[in-house]
């Protein structure tokens, strides 16, 4: 591996923050230390075999805090072809380069910057829930994570306040060979309301690079908060991201995850409800093709009583991409009244392509409505035959049913602007425009 | 629910005291046992088993480099089972009781004794197959009915087919299941003894179930059975096995290898209702392979034993080949029930169906533990598989571990589990009808389970629910 | 068709052991029989990601060390469960004291 401690400890200098941060970086290096690269005999990983994708983390170099640094144009014009946002955080590499704010949402409190520049501005909030989602102790890339963190998102809303237009973070990777980890802390308090947009993309790149990216958000009592992901990274990045978030009483927090880029892309996406009554929704949506393995695990903690998740991932694979999913129900003993769902589906479009999914339950308390379900299907011919006899073209059809397949989930997600985004990216990637490493050239 | 549906069994409170009291494995017996070597197990112990066996040379190198590949592997890195408490040095590896005997006037009154309990000879006088038993490591009973041998079934002990059938053995012996397949297939692959041995010739369908019994009656003995079917094309055989042991302060091993081959077009059906005191350890390795449109039909009840870890596998290597796996687990105190089914798919249109209930209470764990493989090439192929787990009471738990792994576009895969409680209002609208909270409870658990008890013979569905009732009373409250 | 790729030398493996060489990036198993014959297949057992060469030769057939797969090193054809997938076999050539390896074509079935 090419990353030293002596990376930690100058990026931390470089970044002039606080000596508890150091610390804390330096706890999770020791674990990073004690840590080997997983392979296929830690169950967690019995799909995802770093050995057959001929994986290792030799060629990446840190990504170091530039002095200064600017937002390109093609990155500007993004930010100003979407829908409106309440603010923007845009990082390229290891630095946020861009972030603002409407004034409005600024003067009832909400706080949204550079998780770089919050450790110093906001030292108490953040030094209270840094990590208290994320462990770094979890494997060695959430290691490698917390030890290497830079740039990443703030995000602060105060009690009873309601953010009713999406926030949006912003993570462009430049530059080939290089690490980057962006983290993100989103606290959101009492009553108050809140849609949080993540996306990750990257221009093409001579080499591979690695994103290792964390999202830690903390829900308050009776909050709101919804949470979606959109990953369309090139064919170059290796992804790794993991979702933590906590759920206090009564509050509502859905998640969206949806996955398009990438040569590789790990995800674990985890909600712990806490307090009673949580209502929690977990949504995953993902096509994979061009040699892409995509590796999602689910957690649907249900610590504390009477709380109701639901869970809906749905892939579509193609070529000789691999996906795998495993998700695990976890009823902890004083949860009674849980109601826990978990839903894969799995659309296989060619003959190349696997499939695994692994849906597990711990159930440890009697009072529960638990179930699972898990299929791997192909296209139904007959609809696609229906769709040619009206005309269409074998290739647009079969876009069609894959659309209509998404459906189910895009049309879950409450936010027209974020909807059309998503709309756009997995039509982008359904009309063969994602490139894999290969036909990015050097 | 309909309360006509109450099977008078359930309700013949006498006859469950009666067999509480009689049939539980709470008794052990006196019995003279030929030999008893050493424990723990060495390659010398393995030259004095084969020694006394007079096997063939083929078969004590397979022992001992099974042995060589028992002592090179850890222990399975994936258990959740707490398997700690094994001290394989502390276990005997193989006692011979008193020789086998043919008549059953001729066995040991100890014995005897026991196979009454268990309502062995009953069932042979009822018209039943073959009937081998197993005392510890040897069978010391075994009548072939002359029917059997009228169609040129071979219905033999283990150690027995050995001797007398060495090359149809030694055709099919680990070709299922290697040695090193696992630690304790490896470990049975040295010290195994006894087991049953079956050869269904052509064309030929044996209508009644052959059956077995296994009995651990020695503290700290190990018992490593071996198992093997051959079902040649177009035959059709049911094999069910019952286990019991008595309760010891200290804890036991049972580690079984079973290998089954079902020939083009024919039918193996395989029952266990393994009923082993909460002391033993059950670490059993089963699988079958089913060829050309022949199925492969595994039932399997888990009730006793301290932990179980068994998942019975079918590989549909034949075009058309179906595989079936019913599998009812019961974990009470102290109990950690690890079962499930293991299925794949080698050929195109092949299909399976897994159907798994498990039951916990009074702080036991049982789980499903399930790996369905489509191959590629496997084209069309069908999967069906459905787990639920009832629990009992707020100290238990239920766990669910299914891998899915598809490899070929044109496969249908389809995996659901619940998990649920029993409903207030269900106990409720029965206690209405005059039935008391037991009862109720012992009901719905048996229209729980029901799928898969009227699969089994009607003497070993009485048996499965009559279990299942022991340990339900009490339950309640 | 695929080049031919030099792996090793002759000397380097003795009679009934096995290595792992390199060709086109992937890992394959190279043994020597007791019969000092040369033959090779992918390193990779078709079950489990199990490196073979640190299983067992048994004539020719080598045994995965995992679980007892034994496969076939002249046609890759599994001969034992658990394993159901065969895998892929290497030509091999020697000239003088140098074992070159090529990927089999597969036949078409």
């Amino acid at each position: 591996m090419s990353f030293t401690k002596e990376d930690v400890e100058q990026l931390s200098a470089a970044l002039r923050e606080p000596r508890w941060v150091l610390e804390r970086r330096l706890d999770a290096w020791k674990i990073v230390e004690d840590s080997e690269l997983p392979h296929g005999k830690i169950e967690a990983w019995r799909y995802t075999d770093f050995r057959r994708l001929k994986f290792s983390l030799d060629p990446f170099r840190l990504a170091a805090p530039q002095e200064t640094t600017e937002i390109t144009e093609v990155q500007e014009t993004l930010v100003k072809e979407e829908g409106e946002r309440g603010g923007y955080v845009v990082q390229r590499d290891a630095d946020v380069v861009h972030q603002e704010l409407s004034p409005d949402l600024a003067a009832q409190g909400v706080i949204l910057m550079s998780l770089d520049k919050a450790v110093v501005e906001h030292e108490e909030i953040v030094q209270e829930h840094l990590f208290t989602q994320t462990k770094p102790d979890d494997h060695l890339f959430a290691a490698l994570h917390c030890s290497l963190f830079s740039g990443g998102t703030f995000l602060y809303v105060p009690k009873g306040v309601s953010v009713s237009v999406p926030i949006e973070s912003q993570r462009w990777i430049d530059e080939g060979g290089t690490g980057i980890f962006p983290h993100s802390l989103i606290v959101v308090e009492e009553g108050a309301e809140l849609t949080y947009f993540e996306r990750f993309q990257s221009i093409p790149i001579p080499n591979d690079s690695i994103s290792n990216g964390a999202v830690e958000v903390v829900a308050g009592p009776r909050s709101h908060v919804g949470f979606v992901a959109l990953q369309e990274y090139g064919g170059r990045v290796w992804n790794f991201q993991r979702i933590d978030m906590s759920a206090a009483r009564d509050a509502v927090i859905r998640s969206l995850i949806v996955t398009l880029g990438g040569r590789f892309s790990r995800q674990e996406v985890r909600t712990a409800m806490r307090g009673e009554g949580v209502d929690c929704e977990m949504l995953g949506l993902y096509f994979a093709e061009k040699g892409q393995h995509f590796d999602f695990r689910t957690f649907q903690d249900h610590i504390g009583p009477r709380c109701r998740s639901d869970l809906l991932y749905k892939g579509a694979l193609k070529d000789d991409s691999r996906t795998v999913y495993s998700g695990m129900i976890r009823v902890e003993p004083h949860a009674e009244g849980t109601d826990a769902y978990q839903t894969n589906r799995n659309l296989v479009l060619s003959d190349h392509a696997k499939a695994d999914s692994k849906p597990e339950l711990e159930i440890l308390n009697n009072d529960v409505k638990c179930s699972h379900g898990a299929s791997v299907g192909q296209m139904n011919e007959e609809e696609i035959f229906y769709l040619m006899t009206r005309g269409i073209e074998r290739p647009q059809a079969e876009r069609l049913i894959v659309n209509g397949f998404f459906e189910e989930v895009v049309g879950r997600v409450r936010q027209d602007e974020i909807r059309q985004v998503l709309s756009d990216a997995i039509e982008h990637k359904l009309t063969g425009r994602w490139h894999s490493a290969g036909e990015e050239g050097a | 629910m309909a309360t006509d549906r109450i099977d008078p069994v359930l309700t013949e409170n006498e006859e469950v005291r009666r067999l509480k009291e009689g049939y539980k494995y709470g008794w052990h017996d006196e019995v003279s046992y030929a030999e008893k070597p050493e424990r723990g197990v060495s390659h010398s112990v393995i030259d004095q088993i084969s020694d006394r066996k007079n096997e063939p040379d083929w078969m004590r190198k397979f022992r001992h480099k099974s042995l060589d590949y028992f002592n090179r592997r850890p222990m399975p890195w994936w258990a959740t089972a707490d398997l700690s408490g094994i001290d394989f040095d502390n276990i005997y590896y193989y006692i011979k009781p008193t020789g086998q005997v043919k008549n059953w006037e001729d066995m040991p009154p100890e014995i005897r004794d026991t196979w009454d309990k268990l309502g062995i000879p009953e069932a042979e006088k009822n018209y039943l197959g073959g009937v081998s038993a197993q005392y510890d490591s040897e069978s010391v009973y075994h009548s072939t009915k002359k029917e059997l041998e009228d169609i040129g079934v071979i219905f033999t002990d283990m150690d027995t087919a050995v001797r007398e059938y060495p090359d149809l053995v030694k055709e099919y012996w680990g070709t299922i299941i290697p040695p090193n397949d696992n630690k304790f297939a490896a470990l049975n692959s040295a010290v195994w003894s006894g087991g049953s041995f079956i050869w269904v010739p052509e064309g030929v369908s044996v209508d009644i179930p052959l059956q077995a019994y296994f009995r651990i009656n020695q503290e700290n003995m190990g018992q490593f059975e071996r198992t093997l079917i051959i079902c040649e094309p177009g035959s059709w055989v049911h094999y069910v096995e019952g286990c019991s042991a008595p309760v010891y302060s200290s804890d036991s091993l049972h580690s079984a290898v079973v290998e089954i081959i079902v020939k083009d077009h024919a039918r193996a059906r395989y029952t266990t209702i393994q009923n082993w005191s909460n002391n033993v350890y059950n670490l059993v390795t089963k699988r079958a392979v089913a060829h050309e449109n022949a199925t492969m039909e595994w039932i399997d009840g888990n009730l006793g034993s301290k932990v179980t870890m068994k998942y019975p596998a079918v590989v549909l290597k034949g075009k058309g080949a179906k595989g079936e796996v019913l599998s009812v687990a019961y974990a009470g105190e102290g109990q950690h029930q690890d079962a499930g089914a293991k299925i794949t798919h080698a050929a195109p249109y092949t299909q399976s169906t897994v159907v798994s209930k498990s039951i916990s209470k009074d702080g036991g764990r049982a789980g499903y533990r399930g790996l369905v493989r489509i191959d590629d090439g496997a084209t069309n192929a069908k999967s069906n598989v459905r787990c639920d787990a009832l629990i009992l009471d707020e100290h238990s738990r239920s766990d669910t571990y299914p891998s899915n792994e598809i490899e070929e576009e044109t496969a249908s895969v389809g995996h659901e589990a619940t998990v649920s409680r029993v409903g207030d209002e269900q106990l409720f609208y029965l206690q209405s009808r005059g039935i008391d909270e037991t009862e109720a409870m012992s009901l719905i658990v048996r229209g729980f389970i029901e799928p898969i008890t009227k699969e089994l013979p009607l003497e070993y569905s009485v048996e499965l629910n009559r279990l299942i009732e022991l340990q339900m009373e009490g339950s309640v409250g | 068709m695929s080049e031919w790729t030099r792996v090793a030398s002759t000397s380097d493996l003795k009679p009934g052991r096995m290595m792992q060489v390199t060709v086109d990036d992937e890992p394959v198993c190279l043994a020597r029989t007791a019969d000092a014959e040369f033959l090779a297949t992918s390193d990779i057992c078709s079950h489990e990601y199990v490196l073979l060469h640190d299983g067992f030769l048994e004539g020719d057939e080598v045994e995965c060390p995992e679980h007892g797969s034994m496969f076939s090193m002249r046609t890759g054809e599994v001969k034992n469960l658990p394993a159901t997938q065969p895998v892929g076999v290497y030509d091999v050539k020697i000239e003088g004291e140098d074992i070159y390896l090529r990927p089999r074509e597969e036949a078409n079935a």
